[in-house]
Order: C-alpha cells, then structure tokens, then sequence
C-alpha cells in the first residue's frame, strides 16, 4: 500500500478548455444584454446615452405628446368635450398612472435641491432608472435626474380622442408637417399632479409589475 | 386558476390587465411613429483610429421603446411556459434590433421557397440586416379536413416483363397543406370593440394585422 503524495493535478490543457468555455459563456450572456441588440462596446463608448442634438426638436416629438394624450384619455376614461368637467379622484387614476408609460408627457421639475434644473419643462422623450430625458420647447434636450426633485405633469381632464373612438382603431397622430395649431395638453383644461422622484427610480418597464410602498417622503 | 362562467362570455370591462394592454398598444403605436419619423441615416464608414462617438437618434428610441416593451409584456402577463406577447404583434418586430418591421419602411419582404412549408417569407430588417423567416404553408380552407395521404388510388402493378427502365428519382412530396396558426385561425377568439363584440371577421380578407 502506497499513498500517493502528489495527488492528481488537473491537467493544464483541460483548464486551459475550462477557462475559454467560461470566456465563450461569458461573452454570450454579455451580448444578450445589449441595449441595442448588437453591443460591441459598452454603452457610453457607443454613445447610447448622448442624443443627437440636431434631431431633439420639439416639434418633432409633439405628435408623440398628442398620441399620449390618446393614451390617457384612453386609460383614465376621459369624458367628453362639452359634457360636465369630471372631477378625477385620485384614488382611481393614482395606481393607474403608476403603471402608466410617461413617454411623451410633459413635466417640468417644481421643487428640487439641483436649482439649475428648477423649473424646466419639456417632453419625456425617455426615461431612465435615474433620470428623465426631455426635450424643451427651445428644441434643447435636457437630462432631469429624478433624485431628489418633484415633477409636476399635466394630464387632460377631457377626452382628445374623438366620440367614435373604440379599442380597435389606433390612437389618432397628426402628422409632424402640418402642426402650427397643434396644442399640448397644457393648452386646454387640464390637471396637474405631482410626482415625487425620490420614490419613482425605477426603470420605466419594471414599475408596471411593481407595488408600490407607501414612503415618508423628505421635504426638498 | 378560478372558474368563470362560460355564459356570460368575454367582457370588455373585465380583460385582465386593460392598462397593461393599453400601455402596450401606445408603446408599440409610438415606436412605430418614431420609427418612420425620419429617414433611417446611412451606416457612416468605420473609420480606425478615432474613437466611436454616436449618438442616440429617435430610431434608437423606437427600439428602446419596443425593448422595454417586451420587458413590460414578460414582467407583467404571466403565463407558464407562454410567450407573453400575442405571437401576431411578435412576428412584426425584428429580432436583432427590436424595429417594428414596416414592410417597405423598415423591411423588405421577400418569398422564398422551402422545400419543408412550401413558402417562406423573409423579413430583411432595414436597419440591422437580419432576417425573420415567416413559413407561410399552402393553408386549409375553413373547415377542410386533413389531407388524405392518398388521394389516387393505386394504379394495378406494373406487368412484370417489361424494358429496363432507368431509375427515376421520386419527385419530392409537397408540402401538405395545414391549418394557420392558432392566433391566426378561427378558434373561438372574439373581437371586443368598446363593450360590445364584433361579428367574426371575413375570414378571406383578415383583419390585417397579420404577418402569416
């Protein structure tokens, strides 16, 4: 009976296979979580988080803003022009609003500590864990970082859709060529609600499967 | 899994996550928008030794709309084992970059045969080049059967004596016609407009939104 010191090493050529396996696997799991599908860098190398300044134009993202419009008045069943103004409760449209999408509202930053950003408004063109990204009127894109600020947005009190509208026909777009009369919401009735940043990081998609908790919130 | 009364029938008012389904038709409908905005921009030439700068463009933010989407469609629409978005919106985005496939803005469309479907149908994604092939067999009619696997009947047996003949390969067996898809067939699924249910649609013409 003999005891073997030395017990078996693991050959250099097999780890050699193991390493390159767990690199292969690695690379694979990296490309499936590009934002753009085909990630060969990583995002702030491809500029993914800049936007191209000369296509941040308000006007061309108005259209956006009125089918949003058709959204809420959608969601939030909106009454009629020309009947009674409804009043909206809040506890109706509140876990509403909460899984709604805010892709092409308009908000403007209403108390914050960052005072630089106090009081810009403009239309989400994207939203972040982190930020709001907005394009202003003066056709500027402005990054609003959520920490730490209240948003006011406005939603309409009265349906845009017109009375015919049903769940089938797609939601109505006007075309960006011919809008000078084109309105936001912020023209006609409207509601304002606030929004408090401190407890709304969260990536847009996962608030829809979120439940929400009610937080003390810190007076800015 | 609770049981419904099968009487009453669907109802519009109780769809199970309406907001959800409205939040996925503005995602989808402003993607699309957003998408066909402007014209897609020329791939500018790589150019080594400088350091890749590109910008976020509005067709980057239809795909990050569609993207989260999906996320939206997966978090929320639990089914086992179920893809959670309706396989006829699935079928129009495109894989490699999440577009909404226009055909003729942001796809091409061609037809191509295979041996195994009879017809495929290829979407060539503008922006990212990849395909998403669509088989698009010979369809049953409404109400058809399955085939029968042979319709001829045997004809007698060749007479034994007979000239050496050269082998002939078999012509290769067609494709069988079968049903669409199931999202795509008439199987009990109703249209609800508003509160109130459509009468089944033409099953000639579609509705339309179908890539089948």
């Amino acid at each position: 009976m003999l005891l073997l010191d030395n017990a078996a090493k693991e050959s250099r050529l097999k780890k050699e296979r193991d390493a390159k396996k767990a690199k292969l696997r690695a690379a694979k799991e990296h490309k499936k979580l590009g934002v753009l599908g085909r990630r060969q860098d990583t995002a702030r190398g491809m500029g993914l988080w800049g936007f191209d300044e000369s296509q941040a134009q308000f006007a061309l993202f108005l259209p956006l803003h009125h089918l949003w419009l058709g959204y809420m008045s959608e969601l939030l069943h909106l009454p009629q022009p020309g009947g009674a103004p409804r009043a909206l409760s809040g506890a109706a449209i509140h876990p509403k609003l909460l899984k709604a999408d805010f892709h092409g509202s308009i908000i403007s930053v209403h108390q914050t500590k960052n005072t630089a950003i106090l009081g810009i408004s403009g239309i989400v063109i994207h939203e972040t864990e982190a930020t709001f990204k907005v394009v202003t009127k003066e056709n500027r894109l402005k990054v609003l970082p959520k920490q730490n600020s209240i948003f006011t947005f406005a939603v309409p009190v009265q349906s845009i859709l017109p009375a015919t509208h049903d769940t089938d026909s797609p939601l109505p777009l006007p075309s960006p060529e011919a809008n000078e009369e084109l309105k936001t919401v912020l023209d006609g009735p409207h509601a304002l609600l606030q929004l408090h940043g401190n407890q709304f990081c969260f990536r847009a998609a996962d608030r829809a499967g979120r439940k929400f908790k009610a937080k003390e919130s810190i007076e800015l | 899994m609770g049981k419904k009364n099968k009487d009453e029938g669907p109802n519009a008012n109780n769809v199970v996550n309406k907001d959800i389904m409205q939040r996925l038709n503005f995602m989808y409908q402003a993607s699309v928008y957003l998408s066909g905005v402007l014209p897609i921009p020329p791939a500018p030439a790589p150019q080594k030794r400088q350091k890749r700068t590109r910008k976020m463009t509005v067709h980057d933010l239809s795909k990050s709309y569609v993207n989260s989407m999906k996320v939206v469609a997966n978090k929320t629409m639990v089914k086992m084992h179920v893809p959670s978005l309706d396989p006829a919106v699935k079928r129009t985005l495109c894989n490699g970059c999440n577009i909404v496939l226009v055909p003729g803005s942001t796809a091409s469309v061609r037809v191509k045969s295979s041996r195994h479907h009879g017809h495929i149908m290829v979407y060539r994604c503008g922006s990212c080049d990849s395909t998403r092939r669509i088989p698009a067999p010979p369809t049953l009619a409404e109400g058809d059967s399955a085939p029968s696997t042979s319709t001829h009947p045997d004809e007698a047996p060749p007479p034994v004596d007979e000239p050496y003949k050269p082998y002939k390969h078999k012509p290769r067996p067609r494709p069988r016609p079968r049903q669409p898809p199931l999202f795509a067939r008439d199987a009990g699924h109703v249209v609800l407009r508003g509160n109130d249910k459509l009468p089944d649609r033409d099953p000639d013409l579609g509705d339309g939104i179908y890539i089948t």
